[in-house]
């Protein structure tokens, strides 16, 4: 039993080809955790009557709960419901992989939003409250002194821990395979029935994640640089 | 749609089963944050005294450990152990040792690549000082760093330590891949015979928020405790 | 007696210590003035070994050492005849006022538990806090702070402490009092050298005073004779500007 580097060759090259699959996910992943972590976070800052006990139990659950678990009773329920409509309209589609991709991305944005609302709680808390109250003092609105003062500072904050979040979102969706998508993880393994190389095929995956999550983290600090602009000053 | 596809009385059946694997997530936690602090230090000293060739290495280290999912962790130890001991010592442990003795492993190293960067600013926040004074009272360097510099980067450690206990625990979710019969394990188990499990699924979930909401209390309780008087000025600690 | 031997030391390019002299006899309390940047901290770190010298020789009674050649049982060795008190006091944050003067008996010089205990308790008594043994530093004043520093050198029983500036991050009114319990401990016949910016203090206590200025001694004497008839004119424009508040005062 001894490792094989042409195996490993052969799984990482199955891995690459399926790049796009695994970036589809993380990327629809961010933007719906963005968009709702956003709210989430508004409501729990502001305390908005109703909601906000709503979204701290949101945060708390999926905080908690195994992303796995959560992916498989998505695709449970997704399953029962799927079947239920199909014979309904008398058709004979099967669950294929395009769909079971739109489940993954389902199941992982819960965790995603409460990730993400959790950091952007942070940052946004990490303004200091004279800086609204400076904003009301010349007499700006809400939203002014949000869009103008507030957002710019809470950016600084963010930004460097958006990286962080992306590169978690990423190795999250390696879990996909456990309802059957086939990402980078899934591609890696491909041969490895075949040849009993499983070894190899994780390694090879492993390559392919890790090339994936430095290319984010390039990203990330291209990212913080520009927003980090006016700053300058304070950093050199 | 199945009328009988969530029941109450299956929620409260599988209820204890479920719970009576939760241990095993504890111990997951338990003893890889052990494994994580001891190794997580180790690569926070090389690291802070620059020591050649170990130095690069443990940087590697970090960035392949933050790089790559935690699943692929598992199945790398699981299946490289047994080839690194073949080669080592020429023997073969895959089938004699207990699954779980790789479940901890995994999630020990991987711990460990996250707690080293936490390790390491906790440390080099100890004010120089504290090193300097330890010194001139004639406290070796070994005993400086033991009595004087890792109570206080401890403190300093304790909020980011606890987060990442709290979080390693949903993490442990994915030992039972390994053949490990865990709750998520025992969810298989407690299904067979009806065919439903997504009362087990349920019975998880509210276990594994219960325990972090739990957690999350007593790490709070941990963290205020540990302020060597920063908070209180009465001198009652 | 401690004899120190033509210190050099450069951080970089940067040379801070220029060959510097200094004999201590027993009992004598050497107080060393000058401007910052002038090398006196560096001076009083280099031969405590919380910098390396580029060059020099230490002697504390018997035992002499290489400054940049010694090795740790040296460092140790010589370390255990003297105590620091440090400018920020550097008090082990961990640790109770009680804990912090015995733990250097206790773990340094492996004194029995109840002794340690009892000179840490006498020690705190003498620098006036015997009321503050399970108080942790965050929960002292500034110039309490200071004072268990006093004390934790004082515990350690040596045969010089090393004072670097030991007043000048404390609260105005708080220097007062921490000059005074070092005036009363110099008067014990302790062996100190002081780096300090407090000329009236120095006047007070210093059985001899060095001005040093870029990195060498300028001027050595009595303190009557440094302080009040300088010979060098760097010691008198230096004398001039730190005393300028006093004058405007009067």
């Amino acid at each position: 039993m001894n490792i094989q580097p042409v195996l490993i060759w052969e799984a990482f090259k199955s891995a690459v080809s399926y790049i796009p699959i695994t970036l589809l996910i993380t990327s629809a992943v961010v933007v719906i955790g963005l968009f709702f972590g956003v709210m989430v976070a508004a409501v729990r800052t502001y305390r908005i009557p109703v909601l906000s006990p709503l979204a701290d139990g949101f945060v708390i659950a999926f905080k908690a709960i195994p992303i796995n678990l959560i992916l498989v009773v998505s695709s449970l329920l997704f399953v029962t419901h799927f079947n239920g409509i199909a014979s309904l309209l008398h058709l004979t589609v099967t669950i294929r992989d395009v769909s079971r991709i739109y489940v993954g991305i389902f199941a992982l944005s819960f965790p995603a939003i409460a990730q993400m609302s959790e950091y952007i709680r942070g940052s946004l808390l990490s303004v200091d409250r004279g800086q609204y109250e400076a904003g009301y003092s010349v007499g700006l609105t809400f939203w002014q002194t949000f869009r103008r003062i507030v957002l710019p500072q809470m950016m600084l904050v963010f930004v460097p821990s958006l990286t962080g979040i992306v590169i978690a979102l990423m190795k999250a969706t390696s879990l996909v395979i456990l309802i059957g998508v086939v990402d980078v993880m899934n591609g890696a393994l491909k041969y490895a029935n075949l040849y009993f190389s499983y070894f190899e095929a994780y390694l090879a995956a492993a390559l392919v994640y890790w090339g994936l999550s430095l290319c984010i983290e390039f990203l990330g600090k291209a990212l913080e640089k520009r927003i980090g602009r006016y700053r300058g000053a304070l950093h050199d | 749609m199945d009328g009988d596809f969530f029941s109450f009385e299956r929620l409260v059946a599988y209820f204890p089963k479920i719970l009576s694997k939760f241990p095993i997530s504890l111990y997951v936690v338990a003893v890889s944050t052990a494994l994580a602090l001891a190794l997580g230090t180790v690569l926070a000293i090389i690291r802070i005294r620059k020591i050649p060739v170990l130095h690069q290495l443990a940087v590697v280290y970090i960035s392949f450990v933050r790089g790559t999912p935690i699943l692929i962790h598992l199945f790398l130890v699981y299946y490289g152990l047994p080839l690194l001991f073949n080669a080592l010592f020429g023997y073969n442990i895959a089938s004699g040792w207990n699954k779980l003795i790789f479940v901890f492993l995994a999630y020990g190293l991987n711990e460990a690549g996250f707690l080293a960067e936490h390790i390491r600013a906790a440390i080099l926040s100890v004010p120089r000082g504290q090193t300097e004074a330890g010194h001139m009272v004639g406290l070796t360097r070994f005993q400086t760093f033991r009595r004087i510099v890792m109570p206080q980067a401890f403190r300093v450690l304790l909020p980011g330590l606890s987060a990442m206990v709290v979080g390693m625990l949903p993490a442990t979710g994915l030992a039972y891949l390994l053949g490990v019969t865990d709750m998520m394990g025992m969810i298989t188990t407690v299904s067979y015979s009806s065919q439903h499990s997504l009362e087990g699924y349920a019975d998880a979930a509210l276990i594994f928020i219960s325990a972090s909401f739990i957690l999350e209390r007593l790490s709070a309780v941990l963290i205020k405790k540990s302020s060597y008087g920063r908070k209180s000025v009465d001198g009652s600690i | 007696m401690i004899e120190i031997k033509n210190i050099h030391k450069a951080f970089g390019k940067n040379k801070i210590l220029n060959g510097v002299d200094v004999h201590v006899d027993d009992g004598e309390v050497v107080v060393i003035l000058g401007a910052s940047g002038s090398g006196k901290t560096t001076l009083l770190r280099s031969i405590s070994f919380l910098e390396n010298a580029d060059q020099g020789t230490l002697t504390i009674g018997e035992k002499t050492v290489e400054l940049n050649k010694a090795k740790k049982l040296d460092i140790a060795a010589l370390r255990k005849k003297m105590a620091f008190v440090f400018q920020n006091h550097n008090l082990f944050n961990n640790k109770t006022a009680l804990e912090n003067v015995a733990e250097g008996l206790i773990v340094g010089r492996k004194m029995p538990k109840t002794e340690a205990v009892e000179i840490a308790k006498n020690a705190l008594a003498k620098v006036g806090l015997a009321d503050r043994h399970d108080y942790y530093p965050f929960q002292l004043s500034g110039g309490q702070q200071q004072r268990v520093g006093i004390a934790r050198a004082v515990a350690l029983n040596p045969e010089v402490i090393l004072f670097d500036e030991p007043t000048s991050a404390l609260d105005p009114e708080l220097i007062g009092e921490t000059l005074s319990l070092i005036k009363k401990i110099a008067e014990e016949g302790i062996t100190m050298m002081i780096v300090t910016h407090e000329i009236s203090f120095a006047r007070d206590v210093a059985s001899k005073v060095i001005f040093m200025d870029g990195g060498v001694i300028v001027e050595e004497g009595k303190p009557d004779e440094v302080l009040v008839r300088p010979k060098e004119e760097r010691t008198r424009q230096f004398l001039k500007r730190i005393l300028k508040p006093v004058e405007f005062n009067i």
